[in-house]
């Protein structure tokens, strides 16, 4: 096996251990979210890595086109539910709630057009529509959670970690999938990197927001911290 | 998409590629970084403001103290300097040797002592009226303020009167010795530092709201010197004032009228809290 496949599995693997490690921080449904996108997504490359639809299906067609498209969908409903967990305006709830309807027709139609031509391309669309809305939806959370005038630090939240890896693995990988048919072999090849590089990133990412315990059990130390500094 | 129909040839995917990505990434973490340095902004602002705030309310509380002091220091000083050397006197006249004496001498001796107790009795009732006006135990905040600014007016030096427009229902007894104590201190400010001609307080509700306004033809301050002296050291009656308005969850505004004749003072409190 290839160097970067060792790192992709290690990157996988990492936020699964850490969430097992800090389970008692854990027991919410937000950390359930994330663990449940990180096993799903560990399981997805993992079956794909070594071929087992192959020989669990034999007679299904265009098998890897069907496990990238389901994969996209879960994807996003998961991390979609995450940012619509997080987010306290009724309103933005809503406007997500539409985008991801959006999506879902997007996806979906892509999904059956792409399996029933048979065609071996990349699912880019939906990619694209997904990376858009989460990405403006992270934007959204951030924004939203400046204006609330809770005296936490944003960086001592686990929403926040999560949310920073999903920003910067959707906007990294954004112009890579929006181009991938595009691309050359070796091109492919070469830039697969960028994807390798922003999927570690959000690994580590999802795996700080693990370490850290939930709001509602955090101290402020922040008052004995700025108290300290003013002085 | 847009851009691969235009751009189709393999090196300008790969430029928009490379350049799209590290683009976006600068983008996010531009975003992020703003984001962090944002907050931790406003969180010590916000610490720098409720920091003020204790220190204000450290100042207060310092100024309670110390007028506390004050006033037990006054009657010390009264009991002390007045009620002992009368009661002295009273013991010397009613001494061992009175029973040798003279009827006359004897009679003329328990005149005397009677004569500086009845002083004493006074003296200890003045000192227990200024702790706790027996008209405001009584009659209320109206009739106390009408005896004070009565007092006033008689001495002739200055033209004091009161209006109380809508005082039928009392406030609780503690909070009419409170807003008593912050009128009496007003006053006491008018008294000693504005050399005016005249004291008018008249007494409003609108709504929820309990008003008490003062005015004066004298110097006076506005809003911006109370709140300059509330900071500072000095000041300690104002201090007082807006501690004990604290307690009553009151406020009060200094303004000059709008002819730039006079100063008013005005105290507003909330008649559910207080009533």
């Amino acid at each position: 096996m290839d160097f970067s496949v060792y790192i992709i599995y290690l990157a996988h693997l990492l936020p699964i251990l850490i969430f097992a490690v800090f389970y008692t921080r854990n027991k919410n449904k937000l950390s359930f979210l994330i663990f449940f996108y990180c096993l799903y997504s560990f399981l997805n490359d993992f079956t794909r890595g070594f071929d087992l639809i192959t020989n669990l299906l034999p007679d299904i067609p265009n098998k890897d086109f069907l496990l990238l498209s389901t994969f996209t969908i879960i994807e996003y409903i998961l991390l979609s539910s995450y940012l619509y967990i997080l987010l306290k305006t009724i309103s933005l709830k809503r406007i997500l709630l539409i985008f991801s309807i959006i999506f879902l027709i997007v996806a979906v139609g892509n999904l059956i057009i792409g399996y029933r031509s048979n065609s071996p391309e990349f699912d880019s669309v939906p990619i694209a529509v997904s990376s858009i809305i989460l990405i403006t939806g992270s934007i959204t959370y951030f924004f939203e959670s400046i204006q609330n005038p809770n005296i936490t630090f944003i960086y001592s939240k686990p929403s926040f970690w999560v949310v920073v890896g999903i920003m910067i693995y959707f906007s990294g990988t954004f112009f890579l999938f929006l181009q991938y048919d595009n691309l050359s072999q070796q091109e492919r090849v070469n830039f697969w990197i960028i994807n390798m590089i922003c999927f570690v990133l959000k690994n580590i990412f999802f795996s700080i927001s693990f370490t850290l315990k939930p709001e509602n059990q955090q101290t402020l130390n922040v008052d004995e911290y700025y108290f300290n500094k003013l002085e | 998409m847009l851009l691969l129909q235009v751009n189709n040839s393999s090196a300008n995917v790969s430029l928009v590629l490379f350049f799209g990505t590290i683009g976006m990434l600068a983008l996010t973490i531009g975003l992020i970084v703003f984001i962090i340095f944002h907050q931790r902004k406003v969180i010590r602002y916000q610490m720098t403001l409720q920091k003020m705030e204790q220190e204000q309310q450290k100042m207060l509380l310092n100024a309670s103290i110390r007028l506390q002091e004050e006033e037990r220091q006054r009657i010390a000083a009264d009991l002390h300097d007045d009620a002992g050397p009368l009661l002295a006197t009273a013991r010397l006249y009613l001494n061992e040797n009175l029973v040798n004496l003279d009827k006359t001498s004897q009679l003329q001796s328990i005149y005397n002592a009677k004569q500086i107790i009845d002083d004493t009795i006074q003296l200890i009732r003045n000192i227990s009226h200024s702790l706790m006006p027996p008209t405001l135990k009584n009659f209320g905040l109206e009739s106390a303020v009408n005896d004070q600014f009565q007092k006033i007016s008689s001495s002739g030096i200055i033209n004091a009167s009161c209006r109380f427009h809508d005082y039928k229902e009392r406030l609780q007894t503690d909070n009419e010795l409170i807003v008593f104590r912050v009128i009496q201190e007003l006053i006491n400010n008018i008294l000693k530092h504005s050399n005016s001609s005249f004291i008018h307080l008249t007494q409003n509700t609108n709504g929820n709201k309990f008003y008490i306004r003062m005015h004066h033809d004298g110097k006076g301050i506005t809003q911006a010197d109370f709140e300059r002296m509330n900071k500072s050291s000095a000041g300690l009656g104002l201090k007082n004032i807006q501690s004990r308005l604290k307690v009553l969850h009151g406020r009060i505004f200094f303004e000059k009228d709008s002819s730039q004749t006079y100063y008013k003072v005005t105290i507003e409190l909330n008649r559910e809290d207080n009533q």
